[in-house]
């Protein structure tokens, strides 16, 4: 129950920041019209590339791209409290550190998020038109996208602790998120890269945060569905249980002196 | 005509002397440094992959290829690791207004804005350009004038980005905090030159030849390299020149309605 609250906090802190937090869509629009001019150019001669429709490919940019642009800063906050020390107040609380800081990247991620799902809604629509089965899809595809919020949140827990050993943690995440950017399949569905490529792509953890929720969205059905969700449970027990057993490790080293 | 020569290599001089002194200081960390430097190419190197996928994909995109798009995608990381490395102030300049820290420039026997601008560092930047050295080296023609030509296309890449980040920053001298504005103007300007300029058209042109001038930067550059006009690099180098000038009176527009947030403080 505590965590919820915090997790309703953490929405309340956001939601305070309004402002901003919309200005900072307009990335999303950029990056919109520029996919929509270059996938346009590229369907100019061709109707369907790989089974994915103009209308399919630019719904399904939408959708990955709302993933992406939604990463809470939750590695920073873990990164600047270990540098600074502030951490051992955390683990003086009356709170799981870990479950804490998903509670809270997981509120701030939903915020995100909304406005970004809003928008590629509006303009998806507006430059191809309507996706056919678009509301049945979503419940389900709404599931795996807050899945993959959740994998993202727990890839920057897992990579924030790390500063216990590491000076600079950033690098580590730009090089993952770079691997969710090409192999997750966030700039085109992981089907267009060779067949010996994207056999091993599929079942990536990377994936999981991009090309199953947004595939899921354009392409629906029970198989693909299932697939996203089983890989989402996996690799998310899976970095939950490292990001536990490095914390423990970590608390160990945690020196604290004077009062 | 002597007193400007003079002004230059004194501009020069602090140039490098901040140069060295902001190296040191990244070298201090020196496993953080590499890395970082590390990571960036790495990060970078992933679009490689993006695009080879693409273009094996579909051929040509509205008269480029692959090699083209690499063009692009050096220049633009050169011109950021310029900028980032050697103007790493530049992405700061909100915050440095409204939080009264100006005055602190304000107070040095130098001009403000080069002085404000080379104050800082981003070592990660270091790791863009070596990426779009190497990039270009790899694929594309390495004859001299090329070489020569693409390192005069990478400085004004860097001197149209930290233009517009200046522009866009100042606006807080006028209207408030300006700084999501400015960090968008600048992924906007970084986003568009990574893709082939051919994609876009309409009114967005009139868009990217003014208030974001991605034509200039990076699209302009490169028919340039492919057919080389002196002409048309004679006008681009005028034009990035103009784009520079207004960014410099923005700014020192705004210095005059400045006030200082009596803020106590010293740079070290």
């Amino acid at each position: 129950m505590k965590y919820l609250r915090i997790f309703t906090i953490s929405i309340r802190e956001q939601i305070a920041y309004l402002p901003v937090m919309l200005l900072r869509n307009i990335f999303f629009i950029i990056i919109f019209y520029i996919f929509y001019s270059l996938w346009s150019a590229i369907y100019q001669d061709r109707e369907t590339i790989e089974g994915f429709t103009i209308i399919q490919m630019i719904w399904y940019l939408t959708f990955a791209e709302a993933i992406e642009l939604s990463r809470c800063g939750v590695m920073n906050q873990i990164q600047e409290e270990i540098k600074d020390g502030s951490v051992v107040y955390g683990l003086a609380r009356p709170y799981y550190y870990v479950i804490f800081k998903i509670s809270r990247g997981m509120g701030e991620s939903m915020v995100r998020c909304l406005p970004v799902l809003i928008l590629g809604y509006a303009f998806a629509y507006i430059f191809v038109g309507p996706l056919d089965g678009y509301f049945t899809a979503l419940p389900f595809a709404l599931i795996l996208l807050i899945g993959g919020l959740l994998l993202n949140v727990l890839w920057q827990i897992n990579i924030g602790l790390l500063s216990f050993w590491f000076e600079e943690v950033g690098p580590f995440y730009w090089i993952l998120t770079k691997m969710v950017f090409i192999m997750g399949g966030l700039f085109f569905p992981i089907d267009l890269f060779p067949g010996w490529l994207a056999g091993i792509a599929k079942y990536l953890p990377f994936a999981f945060s991009a090309y199953w929720p947004a595939r899921t969205m354009v392409q629906f059905n029970q198989d693909i569905f299932l697939t996203g969700f089983l890989g989402l449970i996996i690799y998310a027990s899976g970095l939950l249980l490292c990001s536990t057993v490095i914390f423990e490790i970590a608390r160990k080293r945690v020196h604290v002196q004077g009062g | 005509m002597k007193s400007f020569l003079t002004a230059i290599v004194k501009a020069f001089k602090l140039f490098i002397s901040y140069q060295k002194t902001n190296l040191s200081a990244g070298m201090e960390y020196r496993a953080a440094f590499f890395t970082q430097v590390f990571a960036m190419i790495l990060n970078n190197s992933a679009f490689i992959i993006f695009w080879m996928i693409l273009f094996d994909r579909v051929g040509t995109i509205e008269g480029y290829d692959f090699q083209a798009v690499m063009f692009l995608w050096a220049l633009a990381a050169v011109g950021f690791g310029i900028a980032a490395v050697f103007f790493g102030n530049s992405t700061y300049l909100s915050r440095i207004i409204y939080n009264g820290e100006l005055d602190v420039y304000l107070l040095h026997p130098k001009p403000v804005l080069p002085n404000l601008l080379m104050s800082r560092t981003h070592v990660s930047g270091w790791g863009d350009l070596s990426y779009g050295i190497i990039l270009f080296l790899f694929t594309q023609d390495t004859s001299i004038s090329h070489l020569f030509l693409f390192g005069i296309f990478s400085l004004l890449f860097a001197l149209i980005l930290v233009s517009l980040r200046v522009m866009y920053h100042s606006i807080t001298f006028f209207m408030g905090n300006a700084e999501e504005l400015a960090a968008r103007s600048s992924d906007a300007i970084i986003s568009f030159t990574l893709y082939p300029g051919t994609l876009f058209k309409g009114p967005v042109l009139l868009v990217l030849h003014t208030l974001i001038p991605a034509a200039f930067a990076a699209w302009i550059p490169y028919e340039i390299i492919k057919n080389f006009d002196l002409t048309k690099l004679l006008l681009l180098i005028g034009a990035d020149f103009v784009i520079a000038s207004i960014a410099y009176g923005v700014f020192h527009l705004g210095l005059r309605s400045y006030e200082s947030g009596n803020r106590m403080g010293a740079r070290l």
